[in-house]
């Protein structure tokens, strides 16, 4: 029988098993041809996979914020902004050459591929404008910079004191000092070449930067143009995982087999894997790389444990075919359960509706549902036709016996499993608690993708720390007529609104029509503030607003603010960071205030800009990332319920697991990393990494209590020193591969989960070798115990009866 | 005994389970549901007041230690210690406070937007909205504002303007007004303050005058100034009942910047100035014959006649000038302030600008009120600008955001 332990009942699955292995065994030769077949089809599905970044791939798309946003882009722009600014070190920016830097920066920024060119705007844009009522009664609009930027101190001292008059200007395209001057450039949502933009950007930043001068960048394109940057090293420290798995695999094995076959089952997956993501079409973003290598490392993880099996069968046997056979059946169901385990952990990310992750839970439960027909079928096959090993002996690292044994002793000791049983109980209580709690979206300003002194980083600080801020959120008007968003009960309730939303200490500014109508007053009555009031009419406003617009030299100036028939509008308030508290806050307030003030005749929606979609994204997060947790454990109860038939079996596995992967989520809590898009497939991953460490050790102690006549400590002990071995050969060959991130990756997103999945390994196979040890210790669950005594003394190891005869 | 444990085994995991599923799926969105039930505690939405960032239109100074700002969102903070501590006095009002004025540190006027009158007769701690149910032109096209106001030679006689012509007139302290609003014809040449049309011995045909009147200046019962767009100078003699129109103004340039080619400002655009054109702003009158208007451009008007002449200074300055205070006595300077941070003084012989202030300030400055010791003083301007003097303004230092956001206690 394949799976079930010596002298127990076969069931029916038992059956099934046993019939389809096998058939398997018998046709194995069909089976590597078909495999050769499919691997050759999926790779040249491969051939097709692109690797790029699309903003829109991070917006979910079923959420509220989202649909509002997509129906008023294309009317006020999106959210995918690039904020620039142009600092200067001594003296300020109202001399000739700066100001025409703040010009060739503008103009250079415009020019690069997939800016939206109406969503460029600086004090040197022609539709930012000044207005001046000259004597008599004359107004004229002209732009905030003149098209000949004069030299003479007095105008430049003129001009500079106008733009700090200016409320359109003031606090938004030039600091209060007036040392900076910012840049605003939106680009296209689709498909972009962000190494390009980034390209552009240096250059840009190169051709204007000097002694005095710095040219700082932040938005969401510099960032993704960052991270594409880094791309490059990405692959270079890939490799070195490479090659670090590779001399683990050595240092363990000593053999080429140990080498190679783990090696060979992880490049098939990896077509079939990339074959699917060019069959679908998908594309690969930088940004979650990370995933289908850790993916990747899972298929390892399987092999190793195929080989380290293999080896201790060969040599208790000495018959390689046998070996082969029953390292198959052996792992087959832990391998198998531990797969789908992996591919429905992975699966279950599609319940978020952002298309980024969607996506990979569509691509990246193949890959790992892969590692069955790759590694768990595959495997044993090929060490079946591989040349006859020299030497059978199995090498077992001495301190790794004596630190298994050890381990053993000590999970299956009368007092000291208790003290892991509390120490586990306390991790999970804990752990749980964090997890819950957790707080979802970014935690510090900037981007937790790069460390704090990078330059995007550090750029953003500066932006926030002198503008009103470069995070926007985006409420839109929606009215049931033309002109009604001149109505005063209407320009009222905004400037309410302003002033709530202001309240709150990362709010900086706004823009909205309320301003812009009671500092159009105001310039109409040359300058005098008293008229800093909104009309009592809606056609004086309309008046107001008409000679604005249709005194600039290009249409669509007052875009910014409403359409042209006064029926839809937007609020847009500027923020400091863009923090999960801060958005929180933003969007509360919203809401609150929404709902306490209705507008006759105008709807408020939610949301755009870049605060309205991270808020859109981090609730989608906040509601997928609990429910894909959940379905992660659900999905190994139900796997391992169905495998053994036992509730306790599964009890004791999903609490073995809940230990080990709320690991994830204290990691996050502690280092203020936060769950966003980018940590969210990472903590969910994560939470099964070492499901397969658990599941191979659960099995194998149902497998060597029998043997061991009934022993339960005895066939633990025994369980931890050989399937222990294989979880920590996996678990340190894994470590090894991923910790050089750590101290290699400029990308502190990279560094950070390198990290995280370093703990997550080691909490996994600490919870498989000492928390599940301890729990049967304590148990004694039924589906181990239970079972009839083996009495094959003469060959304790051999699991099964002689392979089926090879074809 | 395996049996029971066994049953209690599977108790225990479909409790877990089950405990799990409730407890993951409670605390969907509980972090937002935290924040918004902490800004529940808070109250109901409302635009609050920041004192730190609101504009202030008036400042008036009685001495070191009883001053008051006023501005926007019924704004008023009362300044004590020299300038040093700040208090927000309740208002209840939201609309903007553009003008105070105090003639003891308890009997004090405010008037502001959308015609409000407020009365206190304890030093700000309650104030009193006085309804004006005037028939004041035609608001429904206009802004019923009251941008200025002014006291005679005693408490009792206030005066107020504001657009469309609007001047009421209280002679009991403010308890009381009357409607003194102009009439006029298209020409602003012949002013009145009740419709001629109902005079039948009249031949007068007038209007109700479309023109916003900026400034008022009575420094007595009877003698009084107000100014306003078109170039409005109007004189009364008689507390504001009959209105003669100043317009003998000397040294205007033909440009607003002097030095202006005929060429360049045809390059430009700028049309000539002439008086009719000027936006006349503000007006302050030391006694009955000397006083200062001034006005968009930086014009500076000066007389000693009581208006018979005016004379165009240079006021060091283009930018608009929007108040100006005429020293009642030598021991200070007359002041001037203006958008873009501009604060000018006359000294012996001419006007000067604070360069120091022009630096700092990055906003317009509303106006500058002094102590009657000359050297206490405090000007106040856009952004929270609160600026104080202890040398009769020779410097100034601004008060602290910080200091001026802590005034509201309900921030």
């Amino acid at each position: 029988m394949a799976h079930t332990p010596p002298g127990q009942q076969k069931g029916f699955a038992d059956r099934v098993i046993e019939a389809y292995l096998a058939v398997l065994w018998r046709h194995r030769i069909a089976y590597l041809v078909a495999l050769a077949i499919a691997t050759a089809m999926w790779g040249y599905q491969a051939s097709k996979v692109e690797m790029y970044s699309q903003f829109a791939d991070l917006l979910p798309q079923g959420h509220s914020y989202i649909q509002a946003y997509n129906q008023h882009r294309s009317t006020f722009g999106g959210a995918n902004i690039v904020t620039a600014v142009l600092q200067v070190e001594e003296g300020d920016i109202f001399t000739q050459g700066n100001l025409e830097k703040v010009r060739y920066l503008t103009d250079q920024l415009d020019q690069i591929n997939g800016v939206d060119h109406n969503q460029v705007a600086s004090l040197s844009h022609v539709k930012i404008r000044n207005i001046k009522t000259l004597p008599g009664g004359m107004v004229r609009s002209y732009p905030v910079l003149p098209v000949d930027v004069p030299d003479d101190p007095h105008e430049l001292s003129a001009l500079k004191f106008e733009m700090f008059n200016n409320d359109i200007v003031m606090n938004k395209y030039v600091s209060e000092d007036g040392k900076a001057a910012l840049v605003l450039a939106g680009f296209n949502e689709d498909r972009l070449d962000y190494r390009e933009i980034q390209r552009e950007i240096t250059r840009i930043r190169s051709e204007i930067e000097d002694e005095n001068t710095k040219v700082y960048v932040a938005g969401e394109p510099a960032l993704k143009g960052w991270v594409w940057f880094f791309t490059g090293e990405l692959f270079m420290i890939f490799s070195f995982t490479g090659i670090m798995v590779f001399l683990a695999l050595i240092i363990y094995f000593r053999r080429a087999y140990g080498v190679l076959v783990p090696l060979i089952g992880a490049a098939i997956q990896t077509v079939w894997g990339l074959g699917w993501v060019g069959w679908w079409g998908f594309n690969l973003d930088p940004l979650i790389l990370v995933i289908p290598l850790l993916i990747t490392a899972r298929s390892v993880s399987h092999a190793v444990q195929m080989i380290e099996r293999y080896f201790e069968e060969l040599e208790v046997s000495q018959d390689q075919e046998k070996a082969a056979f029953t390292c198959l059946s052996d792992l087959f169901l832990p391998g198998v359960t531990g797969v789908i385990s992996d591919a429905g952990g992975i699966l279950v990310l599609s319940v978020a509706t952002i298309p980024l992750i969607e996506k990979l839970a569509y691509y990246g439960s193949f890959w790992a549902f892969a590692n069955i027909f790759c590694i768990t079928h595959t495997m044993p096959i090929l060490l079946s036709y591989f040349p006859t090993p020299k030497t059978t002996e199995h090498f077992i690292p001495r301190w790794m016996e004596v630190t298994l044994t050890t381990v053993g002793n000590v999970a299956t000791g009368p007092i000291s499993r208790w003290v892991i049983m509390v120490a586990a109980a306390v991790t999970i209580f804990f752990g749980v608690r964090t997890a819950i709690t957790v707080p979802i979206g970014e935690q510090e300003a900037g981007s937790p993708l790069l460390w704090q002194d990078a330059h995007y980083n550090v750029s953003a600080r500066t932006i926030n720390e002198r503008f009103a801020g470069a995070n926007q959120l985006v409420i839109y008007l929606e009215g049931e007529r033309e002109h009604i968003l001149k109505e005063p009960h209407v320009l009222d309730t905004l400037e309410e609104m302003r002033r709530y939303l202001l309240e709150q200490v990362e709010a900086g500014d706004t823009r909205e029509l309320y301003t812009l109508a009671r500092n159009l007053n105001r310039r109409y009555h040359y300058g005098d503030p008293r008229w800093q009031v909104i009309p009592p009419d809606r056609s004086i406003t309309g008046n107001l607003i008409f000679v604005y617009e249709a005194s600039a030299p290009i249409s669509g100036v007052i875009l910014e603010y409403t359409d042209m028939v006064y029926q839809n509008g937007q609020f847009v308030v500027f923020y400091k960071d863009v923090k999960g508290d801060t958005v929180r806050e933003a969007i509360a307030r919203a809401k609150k205030f929404m709902a306490e003030h209705p507008i006759e005749g105008v709807s408020l929606r939610l949301a755009g800009g870049f605060i309205g979609t991270t808020a859109a994204l981090n609730e989608e997060i906040d509601r997928s990332e609990k429910q894909a947790a959940m379905l992660v454990i659900m999905t190994v109860y139900t796997l391992v319920l169905l495998s053994y038939g036992s509730l306790i079996a599964a009890t004791l596995v999903m609490l073995a697991l809940v230990a080990a992967g709320v690991a994830s989520y204290m990691y996050v809590s502690f280092m203020g990393i936060g769950i966003n898009i980018n940590s969210l497939p990472v903590t969910a991953v994560g939470m099964g990494i070492g499901v397969d460490y658990i599941l191979y050790v659960v099995d194998r102690i149902r497998l060597e209590v029998p043997r061991a006549g009934g022993d339960l400590i005895a066939g633990i002990k025994k369980t931890v020193s050989t399937t222990g071995m294989a979880v920590t050969f996996t678990a340190t060959t894994m470590i090894a591969g991923v910790i050089p991130w750590y101290f290699l990756s400029s990308l502190r997103f990279s560094a950070e989960m390198a990290l995280l999945l370093a703990i997550l390994l080691v909490t996994h196979w600490l919870s498989a070798l000492t928390m599940i040890p301890a729990m049967i210790a304590i148990v004694k669950p039924k589906f181990v115990v239970g079972q009839p005594v083996q009495v094959e003394e003469e060959q304790p190891m051999m699991a099964e009866p002689s392979p089926q005869p090879t074809s | 005994m395996k049996r029971q444990m066994y049953l209690v085994w599977r108790q225990a995991a479909w409790r877990v389970l089950a405990a799990a599923l409730f407890t993951l799926s409670a605390c969907v969105e509980a972090a937002d549901e935290e924040v918004l039930r902490e800004l529940n505690e808070m109250g109901a939405s409302k635009g609050n007041v920041f004192p730190d960032r609101e504009d202030f239109y008036d400042a008036f100074v009685l001495d070191a230690n009883n001053a008051w700002v006023a501005g926007g969102r019924g704004l008023i903070l009362h300044v004590t210690n020299n300038g040093q501590d700040f208090a927000m006095l309740e208002t209840g009002v939201q609309k903007a406070i553009y003008e105070i004025d105090f003639a003891t540190a308890q009997d004090g006027i405010a008037v502001g937007q959308d015609g409000v009158v407020l009365k206190t007769s304890d030093g700000g701690k309650a104030w009193n909205k006085i309804p004006i149910e005037l028939p004041l032109q035609d608001w429904q096209v206009a802004q019923p504002h009251y941008f200025a106001v002014s006291r005679g030679a005693d408490a009792q006689h206030i005066w107020a303007v504001g657009p469309v012509g609007a001047i009421i007139r209280s002679q009991d302290g403010g308890q009381t007004w009357e409607n003194l609003s102009l009439w006029c014809n298209l020409s602003f040449d012949n002013f009145a303050t009740s419709d001629p049309a109902d005079d039948p011995e009249s031949t007068l045909r007038l209007n109700p005058c479309d023109v916003t009147l900026n400034g008022v200046s009575f420094p007595t019962n009877t003698d009084g100034w107000v100014t306003g767009e078109f170039g409005i100078i109007l004189r009364t003699q008689d507390g504001g009942v009959t209105w003669q129109r100043q317009r003998n103004v000397h040294n205007l340039p033909k440009y607003t910047r002097p030095e202006l080619s005929e060429e360049e400002a045809i390059r430009q655009r700028i049309p000539p100035l002439y008086i009719e054109d000027l936006f006349l702003i503000d007006v302050d009158f030391r006694n009955a014959q000397e006083g200062y208007v001034t006005g968009e451009s930086g014009t500076l008007l000066q007389t000693t006649d009581a208006g018979e002449t005016w004379t165009n200074i240079p006021s060091g300055s283009f930018n608009t000038l929007l108040s100006v205070t005429a020293a009642p006595d030598n021991n200070r300077n007359d002041f001037a302030t203006g958008v873009l941070g501009t604060m000018a003084s006359a000294t012996s012989d001419a006007w000067q600008l604070d360069d120091d202030v022009r630096q700092h300030v990055l906003t317009w400055i509303r106006t500058a009120s002094f102590a009657a010791d000359g050297q206490f003083g405090v000007a106040c301007g856009g952004k929270g600008t609160v600026l104080v003097t202890a040398d009769g303004g020779k410097s100034w230092a601004a008060t602290d955001k910080a200091k001026l956001y802590a005034a509201n206690p309900s921030l």
